[in-house]
């Protein structure tokens, strides 16, 4: 099991990379409050998500984007700047999430 | 008829000869055995359950049977046998009874997948149910018994069975393993049901079994609602007290106690989820029992009793 953001490092591939979660990924999502867990049909484990990591894979399950596109749609979402420091670690809550198999540059 | 109501000399010929079909929850067992020891223990502790008729079809065909081999110059030995496969070593046969248990659980787990699997003790109150899990050690079964003295059913000391459809607990009233000294606590806590007979030396300890009360038995096929999810911790000079858990937190802590997860996959994940949604979760850190069962029992007394009674299932 998955257990959310731990590790620093630049999102692979920049902000030219388009992400998607895989078509083999079909996710189940339970979400209470802030947190939010996920199950990956493609590798069987479960994943527990903070509030941003689980909105930002909501927000890319509904359409794939890149990095920029994702930093828009959550400073939207969460009515803040789009330089606020949650927004400020995307590229490495990008990274983990590739990491955990549950997003992968679109290959569309 | 149960199998209280043979004799001692009726139990030996059908365990011997044809076997005994025993409904034991959702599960029928036909079980044989010529070791009159096992009989006697295992008629004991299951003296309540009904036997099944023969055109029944059975779940698991279990033999415990005598063994040969090279231990034998230490002591006599015995096997279990499930379904024609011999799936342990053999085992002196001094504790078949102990290991027959073990055997029982063995088949449950790795086969019954009809169902979503939890290592905890559950009982029932008005139709609504708390799990208590745990690793072993962790005071579930103390705990259980606590509260089966407070008017509690046992639907399980040893599983949870969550029908993954449904969303309900399947009652598996069988025999509580009392380990080293909680056996003596429990006699306390639970003078008007017996204790079988006392194994020293098992893998486990000193270890013996209690008779599940006979209404647990009689309303095995009584399914109840998982209300609560309790999580015991017993320890000494813990302060005893029910504290709130999160629902993503109760999610993961159920998981890590159930052992067909894995196996199950999507429909385990969304089957815990609604378990977890309707459920409340507490840790139970713990030093005093009386107190913890006090707290456990309120949680019952507090919140308002569902009124939909639940088919059998």
């Amino acid at each position: 099991m998955g257990d959310g953001v731990c590790a620093m490092r630049q999102a692979p591939g920049g902000d030219s990379v388009r992400w998607e979660v895989p078509s083999a990924n079909r996710l189940a999502w339970r979400i209470w409050d802030d947190e939010f867990l996920v199950y990956n049909t493609a590798s069987g484990q479960t994943h527990h998500l903070n509030l941003l990591a689980g909105e930002a894979l909501r927000s890319i399950e509904f359409a794939p984007a890149q990095t920029r596109e994702l930093v828009r749609r959550l400073a939207n979402q969460f009515e803040i700047a789009e330089d606020s420091p949650p927004l400020q670690m995307i590229d490495r809550l990008i990274h983990e999430l590739d990491e955990l198999g549950l997003i992968a540059p679109s290959t569309a | 008829m149960k199998i209280g109501d043979l004799t001692p000399e009726e139990l030996h010929q059908r365990f011997s000869g044809p076997g005994v079909r025993v409904r034991i929850g959702p599960f029928l067992i036909h079980l044989y055995s010529a070791i009159r020891e096992f009989v006697a223990d295992f008629s004991f502790a299951y003296a309540d359950f009904p036997i099944c008729e023969a055109h029944e079809v059975s779940d698991f065909r279990v033999r415990v049977a005598r063994a040969g081999g090279w231990r034998l110059w230490r002591e006599k030995q015995a096997a279990f046998w499930v379904d024609g496969a011999l799936p342990f070593a053999v085992f002196p046969r001094r504790i078949a009874m102990p290991f027959a248990e073990w055997g029982l659980n063995w088949c449950i787990c790795g086969y019954a997948h009809q169902f979503l699997i939890f290592h905890s003790a559950v009982v029932e109150k008005a139709g609504r149910a708390v799990i208590l899990a745990g690793p072993p050690g962790s005071g579930k079964s103390t705990l259980c018994a606590a509260l089966l003295a407070r008017g509690w059913r046992l639907l399980s000391d040893e599983f949870a069975l969550l029908n993954p459809a449904r969303g309900c607990l399947l009652p598996i009233p069988r025999p509580v393993a009392l380990k080293g000294a909680s056996i003596r606590l429990i006699e306390e806590l639970l003078p008007h049901l017996r204790i079988g007979r006392v194994f020293p030396h098992t893998d486990k300890g000193v270890l013996a079994h209690l008779r599940p009360p006979t209404d647990a038995v009689e309303r095995q096929a009584e399914p109840a609602l998982p209300a609560w999810v309790v999580f015991p911790t017993h320890a000494e000079s813990a302060r005893t007290e029910l504290v709130p858990l999160r629902k993503a937190s109760g999610f993961l802590r159920l998981e890590t106690n159930c052992f067909n997860y894995p196996t199950l996959g999507r429909a385990a994940f969304d089957a815990l989820g609604r378990l977890i949604e309707a459920a409340e979760c507490y840790e139970l850190p713990f030093d005093q029992l009386a107190t913890a069962a006090g707290l456990v029992d309120a949680l019952a007394e507090l919140q308002p009793v569902l009124g939909c009674p639940l088919d059998a299932a």
